[in-house]
C-alpha cells in the first residue's frame, strides 16, 4: 500500500520544494518507490529542481484525475535524469487547483476522487511513498491534500509567525485525526546544534508536535538556487546528511 | 373578462403544445436492446454456487407484458431452460437467474463452453435475442505462475470412487502424478497440486478418469504455467559498524510470490556510500546457510558516514528463470576511518655516533592487510627529547615494510630511546605505535646549534596555540531566542478553518473512508 506523505507549511519560502524534491530523491536511493507530486500551483518549484521544461510536460495529474490519460501518461520518471541506480522517482506535475477542479466534478467527494487517483498512480507504480508538494496557508486545497494523506510534515522556521501558523496547522491536523511531524528548517547558523535541537524540541513541546528533525540554514543550499537536487550535488555536504536522516526518520512512520 | 379568457385559452395552447413537443422528443419507439451476461464467465465443474445470468432490457415499452425462454446447451449437447415474464416497469428492466439452480435439468459437470440463447416469446416472437456462454474448467485458473496452488475441482463421479488424476507437460507426466483420490459421498473430487518453483513453463493438460465412471465428456483441460518472482525479506549487515577496509557481509533470504524460499541463483546488492556513489555486489545463494550472502570490502578512499545496502530490483535469478523483486528494503550501515595498527623495530644496545640506525615499520589496517599508500613518520626521541628527531619512512613493497633511517648525532645521549611512528593518509585513516630501546651511544661530542631550533619550534607552538585561540574566540558568538505564541491565538485562528464549509465536509469524507476501511 502506497503511503502519502504532505509537505505544508503556513507561510510561503519555508522550504517545502527543497524538503519534498530532496527527500523524495533520499528514498529513492534508499531503494523505495517514490512518486512525488507538484500541488503548489502559485509558485510551482519541483519542476525547477528536476530540471523539467514546461514542454515536457504533456499531461498532468488533472487528466488523470478525469481519467483523460493513464498514470503512466501523466508522470515523468526521473531516475535517468538524476542518475539514481537504487529506487525508482517518478514526478507527477499539476496543472489547475485540483481541489477546484474536484469540486466542479463532484462536490462533497473530492476526497474519494483525489485519493482514488493517488492509489491508481501507487499500483500502477508499485509505489512505497507518494509525496506531495503544496503551497502555502490553508485553502481548499491545501485541505483536500491534508485530508489525504497518511502523514503531513509541517515545515516552519524559527519565526514568529511561522511559529504561529505551524501551530494553526498543528491543530487542524489533530482534528482530521492526521499524524503531524514537524521539520524546523533554516535554523540560524550561529545557533549550536544542541541548542538548536533543544529550541526545537521546545517548539515541538509547545504544540504538542512530534518532531522529525531540523536543518540549519545553509549558504550552499541557498547558492544552489534551487536549480537541482541539493543531495545529489553535493553529497558530502552536512546538510546532505541531514537530510538523508530525516528520510530514514520518515521510513520509520507507519 | 372576455380578454382575460382568450389570455387563458391562448396560455393553454401553448401549454398543450409544448407538452405535445416535449412528447415528441422522447424516443418511444427506439429499438429494444438486449444484453446477457454471465458472471463469472468462466468457473469449475461444481453445482453450486454455479453462475449469475442477468438479461437486461432496454427501449421496452413500460406496462407491456414480456416473456423469455432461456436455454443452455451444454458440452454433452444436452439442454436445460428456465422461463421469466415480466410486466416492464418503464423502458427498461432486468433479470437474474442462477445457472443450474433455475433451470430445469441445468448442471455443470463437464468442462468445456455452455452456450445461453435467448429467445422472446411475448410480445413477438424471436428465435434468439440475446446470446453468450460460459466457460467450465477442471481448475479454478486457466494460468498460474509458479509456487502457486492449482486447484482442480470436478463433478459427477460416483460417491468414494477412486478417480485417477493426470497432470502432463509435453506428453510427461508431472511429478507425482498420476494420482489417485476419492471422490466424497456425493460424488465430488477435490485436489490441490502445489506448482514448484522449477517446473517447465508452458501448456499443462490435466485429466481425470473415473474407476467405473465414464463421463459424456471427458473431464480434460489445459492450463498455462509461467515464471513466478520474488521478494526479499529484509537485509541483514553481519555489523552495524564497520572501519575502512573491513568487508562488510550482507546476507537476504527470497521468497517466492506464492510461497517458499528461493534456494538457488544469485543477485546484485547497491551499496550506496553517503554521497551517492554506487557499488554493485554480487550475492550468491549458499546452501549451507540457506541464504543469499555477499561481502564487500570498505576502500580506504571510501567515505566516512552512513551506507545503504539493498537488492538491485529485477536482480535476482534464480535457477530456473524466476526473477525479482520489484523493490527491496535496505540496511544502513555505518562505516568510520580506518585505525591503522603500527609495529616497528629500533636497534638496541650500542650504536656509533655517525653510524646509520635503520627503523622499520610494519604497519596494517584493520583487515590485516598491508598499509601501502600514506606519510609514515618515525620521531626518535634519546632521553630529554620529547619532541623528537622525525625521520620519514618509505614503503618497501618487497618486504611489505615502511623503512626509515637515523643518523646517531654527537649530542644524543645514552639511554631510553623512544622511538614512535605515526601513519596517517589524506583520507583520514591513521595509527600510531612506539617502542623503546637501551642505546648506549659511543663517543660523546660537544654540544651546539641545537638550542636554536628548540627555540623556533617552542614559538611555533605558541603561535599555533594563539591562532586555535582567536579561532575559538570567533566562534563563539552566542544566539539567543524569545519566541511567544499565544496559544489562545493559535485555536482561534484555526477555528476559523475549522468552521468553513469546505472543512466540514473534508472532515466527513476522511470519517467516512474510515469507517469503509473499518468495515
Ligand atoms: N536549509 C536551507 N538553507 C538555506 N536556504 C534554504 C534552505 N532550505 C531552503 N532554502 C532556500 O529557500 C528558498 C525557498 O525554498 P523552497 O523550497 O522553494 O520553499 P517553498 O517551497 O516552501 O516556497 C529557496 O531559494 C531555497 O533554496
Ligand atoms: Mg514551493
Amino acid at each position: 500500500m502506497v503511503r502519502t506523505i504532505t509537505v505544508h507549511s503556513f507561510k510561503g519560502g519555508t522550504g517545502k520544494s527543497t524538503i519534498t524534491a530532496n527527500l523524495a530523491t533520499a528514498l529513492a536511493a534508499r531503494g523505495r518507490r517514490v512518486g512525488v507530486m507538484d500541488m503548489d500551483l502559485e509558485g510551482p518549484g519541483l519542476h525547477v529542481i528536476f530540471n523539467i521544461t514546461p514542454e515536457e510536460v504533456k499531461h498532468t495529474l488533472n487528466d488523470v484525475l478525469l481519467d483523460a490519460v493513464s498514470p503512466d501518461e501523466a508522470v515523468i520518471p526521473m531516475n535517468g535524469r538524476l542518475g539514481l541506480e537504487a529506487g525508482s522517482l517518478y514526478f507527477s506535475p499539476a496543472s489547475v487547483r485540483v481541489g477546484e477542479m474536484l469540486r466542479t466534478l463532484r462536490t462533497g467527494f473530492e476526497l474519494e476522487s483525489f485519493s482514488r487517483a493517488i492509489a491508481k498512480l501507487g499500483t500502477s507504480f508499485k509505489l512505497d511513498y507518494v509525496m506531495i508538494d503544496t503551497h502555502p496557508g490553508i485553502e481548499n486545497d491545501t485541505l483536500l491534500v491534508m485530508g489525504v494523506c497518511d502523514h503531513l510534515v509541517i515545515v516552519s522556521r524559527i519565526d514568529q509567525q511561522d511559529i504561529f501558523g505551524t501551530g494553526v496547522v498543528v491543530d487542524i491536523a489533530r482534528t482530521l485525526e492526521k499524524p503531524a511531524h514537524l521539520v524546523v528548517n533554516m535554523v540560524p547558523k550561529g545557533l549550536k546544534a544542541s541548542d538548536a535541537s533543544k529550541l526545537v524540541k521546545g517548539i515541538g513541546h509547545h504544540f504538542k508536535v512530534d518532531v522529525a528533525g531540523w536543518l540549519p540554514f545553509s549558504d550552499a543550499v541557498q547558492s544552489s538556487l534551487s536549480k537541482s537536487v541539493f543531495i545529489l550535488t553535493n553529497p558530502r555536504d552536512a546538510v546532505a546528511s541531514r537530510f538523508q536522516d530525516l528520510a530514514k526518520q520518515l521510513e520509520s512512520y507507519n | 373578462m372576455g380578454i382575460l379568457s382568450r389570455k387563458t385559452k391562448t396560455l393553454i395552447l401553448v401549454l398543450v403544445a409544448s407538452l405535445f413537443l416535449a412528447v415528441g422528443l422522447v424516443p418511444v419507439h427506439a429499438a429494444t436492446q438486449y444484453a446477457l451476461s454471465l458472471n463469472p464467465g468462466r468457473t469449475q465443474e461444481q453445482s453450486s454456487p454455479g453462475v449469475t445470468v442477468t438479461l437486461t432490457v432496454t427501449g421496452a415499452s413500460s406496462g407491456q407484458p414480456y416473456s423469455f425462454l432461456l436455454l443452455v446447451t451444454d458440452p454433452s449437447g444436452a439442454k436445460s431452460n428456465a422461463t421469466r415474464s415480466t410486466i416492464a416497469p418503464g423502458s427498461a428492466f432486468s433479470f437474474q437467474l442462477n445457472y443450474p439452480s433455475d433451470f430445469s435439468r441445468g448442471s455443470i459437470k463437464y468442462v468445456g463452453q455452455y452456450n445461453v440463447n435467448v429467445a422472446q416469446t411475448t410480445p413477438s416472437v424471436s428465435a434468439s435475442v440475446a446470446s453468450g456462454h460460459l466457460d467450465v474448467g477442471l481448475t479454478d485458473k486457466s494460468t498460474y505462475e509458479r509456487t502457486y496452488p492449482v486447484s482442480i475441482k470436478a463433478d459427477a463421479y460416483s460417491s468414494n470412487e477412486t478417480v485417477r488424476i493426470d497432470i502432463t507437460h509435453a506428453s510427461l507426466s508431472a511429478p507425482d502424478f498420476p494420482a489417485f483420490v476419492n471422490a466424497d459421498p456425493s460424488g465430488n473430487v477435490f485436489f490441490s497440486w502445489l506448482t514448484t518453483p522449477d517446473l517447465p513453463i508452458g501448456n499443462y493438460n490435466v485429466t481425470i478418469t473415473g474407476g467405473s465412471t465414464v463421463k459424456a465428456v471427458r473431464d480434460s483441460q489445459s492450463f498455462l504455467l509461467d515464471l513466478t518472482g520474488v521478494t526479499i525479506r529484509g537485509i541483514n549487515v553481519a555489523q552495524s559498524s564497520l572501519m575502512r577496509s573491513q568487508t562488510a557481509r550482507f546476507s537476504f533470504s527470497a521468497d517466492y510470490l506464492g510461497g517458499g524460499p528461493v534456494q538457488s541463483g544469485f543477485a546484485t546488492l547497491l551499496v550506496t556510500q553517503p554521497d551517492f556513489t554506487i557499488q554493485q555486489v554480487p550475492a550468491t545463494y549458499n546452501a549451507t546457510s540457506a541464504r543469499f550472502e555477499a561481502g564487500y570490502r570498505i576502500p580506504l578512499v571510501s567515505m566516512n558516514g552512513s551506507w545503504t545496502a539493498l537488492v538491485k530490483a529485477n536482480s535476482l535469478q534464480d535457477s530456473y528463470g524466476n526473477s525479482g523483486p520489484d523493490s527491496s528494503p535496505s540496511a544502513d550501515f555505518i562505516v568510520t576511518p580506518a585505525s591503522l595498527s603500527v609495529d616497528l623495530n629500533f636497534t638496541r644496545g650500542d650504536i656509533v655516533i655517525g653510524n646509520v640506525v635503520a627503523i622499520y615499520s610494519n604497519i596494517t589496517t584493520p583487515d590485516g592487510s598491508s598499509f601501502a599508500a600514506g606519510t609514515v613518520s618515525a620521531f626518535v626521541s634519546p632521553p630529554g627529547r620529547p619532541i623528537g628527531n622525525q625521520v620519514n619512512l618509505l614503503y618497501d613493497s618487497s618486504q611489505r615494510k615502511w623503512v626509515g633511517s637515523y643518523t646517531v648525532s654527537t649530542n644524543d645521549p645514552s639511554g631510553v630511546w623512544l622511538v614512535k611512528v605515526s601513519a596517517s593518509d589524506p583520507y583520514g585513516n591513521s595509527g600510531s605505535g612506539s617502542t623503546s630501546s637501551i642505546v648506549t651511544v659511543v663517543a660523546p661530542v660537544s654540544q651546539g646549534s641545537t638550542l636554536t631550533l628548540w627555540f623556533l619550534t617552542a614559538f611555533g607552538a605558541i603561535a599555533a596555540g594563539l591562532l586555535v585561540g582567536l579561532f575559538l574566540l570567533r566562534r563563539k558568538r552566542t544566539f539567543q531566542h524569545h519566541l511567544q505564541v499565544d496559544l489562545q491565538a493559535v485555536s482561534e485562528e484555526a477555528s476559523k478553518v475549522k468552521n468553513q464549509e469546505f472543512f466540514q465536509s473534508i472532515k466527513e469524507q476522511i470519517e467516512k473512508q474510515r469507517e469503509g476501511k473499518g468495515s
